[in-house]
């Protein structure tokens, strides 16, 4: 469907459209939390009886977010033991295939994780044959790397780009575009040069691309300077006859760092994936590049995002572009690249594609990681409102929502099943993101707090906080289970305090409650009202800032 | 992946939609109790009660009829079937407490503030002294001690220090054998005003306590006789107000001067923070200390007449800005809440307590007038305010004192102290505690939990814990919050 995926330009009636969808979100966010506390006012009983309802399915929500967090978790370990390298090259031969098969045949039992990695091969194998989709060979597969840049510097770019050389992936194929805005500063620009210099020879080529300020339509967001930069890389490719089907564009914040085999599990992932013209591929993101040089709240969060994106991994059917992505470029160039006046650039994509492939677009998730750098300021105050400001951007995703909205009412091809499973879902997801860490740690105690005499001489006035203690007890058992799992997922820290380091990163989990109000709820709410009174926010580069100089790659 | 997905969601919604009724239904105190086919009416779903109990002190043992629970205080009791029940709770050398209450389906019967007494209480002496009498400066660390009639046998107490110190100094003992007649205190007042006598002399004593030492001041001069009444205010302790046959003197102690008839045709006032309240023949009003911004508190003079009309003298009583108690020389006891009379005669003192309960009390009975908001309690009509007489057939009550929040009586009727329960669900038990000293007064103190009294065979002054020191809510550091209190009193004189 031909759709202008903007909330700009809009005639009167999908004006009014659009602003009622933008102000849903916010409304109803508002309207559960002071409608909870009125009725823990006027009517405790009824609010008491609110609260279990809600802690009920909280846990539960909570027991299937664990149990798929664990799956995704073994799925994870499991991919990053294959070779995915040797996967590229049996995917084109037969002899290869056969000589791994006989060689995983003979694999004895404890080598579990190879086994199930080559059924995993098989089965993608099997699905592709069955689609009938042709396969590109990997010599003729080309990456581009955008990289938006307008105030990162050498220490943060230079890390970012030797981890795209040691990508598990023929350089040579690879080309790096710098997408520098005009308005960055000059020693921004001159590190952009000397990596340049540096990097050139290194791939297919290593392009700089500066994006003019004020162009037409444009507002200051990275998806105009990333526009800017793939309509000139798709020149680029014209130019050398490359044809773009074969191109994969991944769009990286400048301190993505990916991990060893990152382009060649990309690239596997793109040969083996049927429809591949029409999807995304979303790798895992950590936040591992300056981990142990941030608070603890700003660490817990940031793994609690990752575990988020990990749960989401394992439902591909509700999966949503998410930060550092890879994509068909030819896809990106049929959807008109990314919106030019819209922040979240990186969830907006999805959406525009979904709508204009009429909802046959899909995102493929990959398991493997690559690493970026928790927002950090340069003393503990400014750390907490460099990560309010993060997580406020965002929550700004919430402006999809009634784009989306609009577009699903005049589509007629896109099913109503989808419509109503993804409208649901990113309607639910933000309204949930905005109340629940608010209703659970602290409206699920007004009921008690303004209980009148009548309430408090009832029994539910006694029993309800011993079943939401027994609620939050049985949640522990998730929280453990989330501790572990963080703590085998993160990167070692210097060996001489890993032990004491790990033990304080899990009782850095217990304040999970109050870093989630404070960086992920009133974050929301915020922007949900801004979005609510019109009042848009406006793009800021997040802070970020690592200790080390050199950086090991993790995973 | 997905039929995984599939499984569990569906396995999770079956639990949440079979799980939270029944959750819900728990909340509600309902339980499943399997009957024996025979028509038992305490069989199928029931609705049950619960009691939740705290002691103090905490830890005692719980027995519910015949069954030892293994919970001990504090401690909530579920899943009781409606009936009545015989609770009993006891503590290793405490006096075992037991009562039947009653449960009711979907309720909690509470007993959150059941005070547990020792077996055998031990006063401890704290002045050895064969001492007369005792008055308590209310709401101060203070004690007058009373060794015989004369002001040379006044000493203090000051009970945070535990230190004992003279009235007088060496210097003033030109007025040692006056004998004290009459002892004027205000609460949270470190002053205290003596009357005294000797021969035909008369002397009024004005004495402001500092920690370790009495300071007196003779303010004498300023008295034109026989006052009928003397107080003032804690904030500006420098006005003394004087009532005698119906006029009232504001003095001031600064400058030792006085305002003679500040107010005059009067039936009684009082002093609230910094405001007069003047009872007239035919109105009531509000004035500050310069006499000025009169307001007049009450413009019905058909109820004016209704409610004073009856007695000629009044003691006023301000205990907040909305209200007021008014006891006459009869003790008629009248208050600005509804149904505004609240006993019609004979009410000799009252203590105002928490959770705004007034006790009152006569020679022979103890009552409590609740004046909680739940005005709307007889159909349509305001009931207001309603007296409980929660103790009777005694004689000779003395000195009544709330304890443990409002949760207990503590009384002295001759020269016997008692406590008494207030929230119980039948008789209220009436435990004797000990004997004072024949014609002395026992003094509670909210602030430190402990009764003070003369020991009825040495007149010692001895005190005994009725609270325990953990259950005693204390404001941040008491002693400098007092002393804050008496520099604020000395900056507002200085004003």
């Amino acid at each position: 469907m031909k759709y202008q995926f903007t909330r700009n330009r809009l005639n009167r009636r999908q004006a009014f459209l659009e602003r009622f969808f933008q102000i849903l979100p916010g409304f109803s966010s508002w309207t559960i939390l002071l409608g909870l506390a009125s009725l823990a006012f006027f009517k405790p009983l009824w609010a008491a009886i609110v609260v279990i309802v809600f802690d009920f399915y909280w846990l539960l929500r909570l027991f299937y977010i664990t149990v798929f967090l664990i799956v995704a978790y073994i799925r994870l370990s499991i991919e990053t033991s294959s070779n995915w390298e040797s996967r590229i090259l049996q995917l084109e031969s037969e002899g290869e295939r056969e000589k791994e098969r006989l060689r995983v045949r003979n694999l004895p039992w404890w080598y579990w994780k190879n086994k199930i990695s080559w059924w995993l091969f098989k089965r993608k194998l099997r699905l592709l044959t069955r689609h009938q989709t042709p396969m590109p060979l990997s010599k003729n597969i080309y990456h581009l790397v955008l990289v938006p840049v307008i105030r990162e510097g050498l220490e943060i770019l230079q890390p970012s780009v030797l981890s795209y050389l040691e990508g598990g992936f023929n350089p040579r194929q690879i080309v790096v575009v710098i997408a520098l805005e005009e308005r960055a500063p000059d020693s921004v620009k001159r590190d952009v040069e000397k990596l340049q210099a540096k990097f050139k020879d290194s791939f297919f080529d290593f392009l700089v691309v500066e994006h003019p300020q004020n162009l037409e339509g444009e507002e200051s967001v990275k998806g105009a300077n990333a526009t800017y930069a793939a309509k000139q890389a798709k020149r680029f490719f014209e130019e050398k006859k490359i044809p773009v089907e074969n191109i994969i564009i991944s769009c990286f914040d400048a301190d993505t760092v990916v991990s060893q085999h990152y382009f060649a599990c990309l690239t596997y992932n793109f040969m083996v994936c049927p429809y591949r013209e029409c999807a995304s591929f979303q790798p895992i993101p950590v936040y591992h590049n300056n981990i142990w040089d941030v608070p603890g709240f700003a660490r817990i969060l940031e793994i609690g995002s990752s575990f988020f994106q990990l749960t989401e991994a394992t439902h591909p059917e509700k999966l949503v572009t998410f930060s550092s992505h890879s994509m068909s470029f030819k896809a990106l160039i049929e959807v008109d690249y990314w919106p030019i006046d819209m922040i979240s650039d990186d969830s907006a994509i999805f959406w525009k594609a979904f709508i204009h492939f009429d909802g046959k677009y899909r995102v493929y998730p990959m398991y493997v990681t690559l690493s970026m750098d928790v927002a950090v300021g340069d003393s503990w105050w400014k750390t907490i409102k460099s990560v309010y400001r993060q997580k406020r951007r965002w929550a700004w995703g919430v402006e999809n929502f009634p784009i989306v909205m609009r577009a699903f009412l005049r589509s007629n091809k896109i099913s109503l099943y989808d419509k109503l499973r993804h409208g649901f879902k990113l309607f639910e997801n933000h309204v949930a993101w905005a109340t629940w860490p608010i209703l659970l740690t602290v409206m699920g105690w007004l009921p008690v707090l303004f209980a009148g005499r009548e309430f408090s001489n009832s029994v539910l006035y006694y029993n309800a906080p011993r079943i939401t203690s027994i609620i939050f007890n049985l949640a522990a058992l998730s929280l453990l289970i989330t501790i572990v799992l963080s703590l085998c997922l993160l990167p070692k820290k210097k060996v001489k305090f890993s032990f004491f380091w790990r033990i304080w990163h899990a009782l850095e989990w217990l304040a999970i409650p109050i870093v989630f109000i404070f960086f992920s709820a009133l974050p929301a709410l915020e922007a949900q009202t801004r979005l609510m009174f019109g009042r848009y926010m406006e793009f800021s580069v997040t802070e970020k800032k690592r200790k080390r100089k050199s950086l090991k790659r993790n995973r | 992946m997905n039929t995984l997905r599939r499984i569990v969601f569906y396995i999770l919604l079956l639990v949440y939609v079979v799980g939270t009724p029944f959750i819900i239904l728990y909340a509600l105190g309902y339980i499943y109790r399997p009957g024996e086919g025979n028509g038992d009416a305490q069989s199928g779903l029931i609705k049950t009660g619960l009691v939740y109990l705290s002691t103090v002190p905490p830890g005692a043992q719980i027995y519910l009829g015949r069954k030892k629970y293994p919970e001990k205080t504090p401690a909530v009791l579920r899943e009781l079937l409606p009936g009545r029940y015989d609770i009993r709770m006891t503590y290793k050398n405490y006096r075992s407490w037991s009562m039947t209450i009653p449960i009711e389906a979907g309720k909690a019967t509470v007993l959150d503030r059941i005070l547990l007494l020792p077996e055998q209480l031990k006063p401890e002496i704290l002045a050895a002294d064969r001492f007369q009498n005792l008055v308590t400066l209310p709401k101060t660390p203070y004690i007058l001690l009373l060794r015989g009639e004369t002001v040379k046998d006044a000493v203090f107490l000051n009970r945070e220090k535990r230190m004992i110190f003279p009235l007088l100094s060496e210097t003033e003992k030109k007025i040692t054998d006056f004998e004290v007649t009459r002892i004027f205190t205000t609460a949270k007042s470190p002053y205290l005003l003596l009357a005294l006598k000797y021969q035909d002399a008369k002397k009024f004593l004005w004495i402001h306590l500092d920690g370790e030492h009495a300071e007196v001041q003779d303010i004498s001069k300023l008295f034109r006789g026989e006052p009928e009444q003397v107080t003032w205010d804690p904030s500006q302790p420098r006005y003394l107000w004087i009532y005698r046959n119906g006029v009232l003197d504001r003095a001031n102690l600064e400058n030792e001067t006085i305002f003679p008839h500040f107010s005059e045709s009067l039936r009684g006032f009082g002093i609230y923070d910094k405001e007069v309240y003047l009872l007239a023949q035919d109105s009531i009003v509000k004035t500050n200390f310069d006499g000025r911004h009169r307001q007049l508190l009450l413009e019905d003079p058909e109820l004016f007449q209704s409610l004073f009309g009856a007695d000629s003298q009044f003691r006023i009583f301000p205990l907040t800005r909305k209200f007021v108690l008014f006891l006459s020389a009869g003790g008629r006891l009248l208050g600005t809440k509804l149904p505004y009379q609240y006993v019609r005669e004979k009410v000799e003192g009252f203590q105002y307590g928490e959770s705004k309960k007034l006790a009152i009390w006569q020679d022979d009975k103890i009552g409590v007038i609740h004046l909680g908001d739940d005005d709307l309690e007889e159909g349509i009509f305001e009931r207001g305010a309603r007296l409980t007489w929660v103790y009777s057939g005694g004689n000779g009550i003395k000195n009544v004192f709330w304890v443990y929040e409002g949760s207990q009586l503590l009384f002295q009727e001759k020269d016997t102290v008692f406590l008494s329960e207030i929230d119980t669900f039948g008789e209220r038990k009436v435990t004797e505690l000990l004997k004072v000293k024949e014609d002395s007064l026992a003094e509670y103190s909210e602030e430190d939990g402990m009764l003070y009294f003369l020991d009825p065979q040495t007149g010692a002054l001895a005190v005994q814990e009725i609270l325990p020191k953990q259950q005693i809510v204390i404001f941040p550091f008491p002693e400098i919050e007092f002393e804050r209190k008496i520099a604020k009193m000395a900056k507002s004189e200085a004003l």
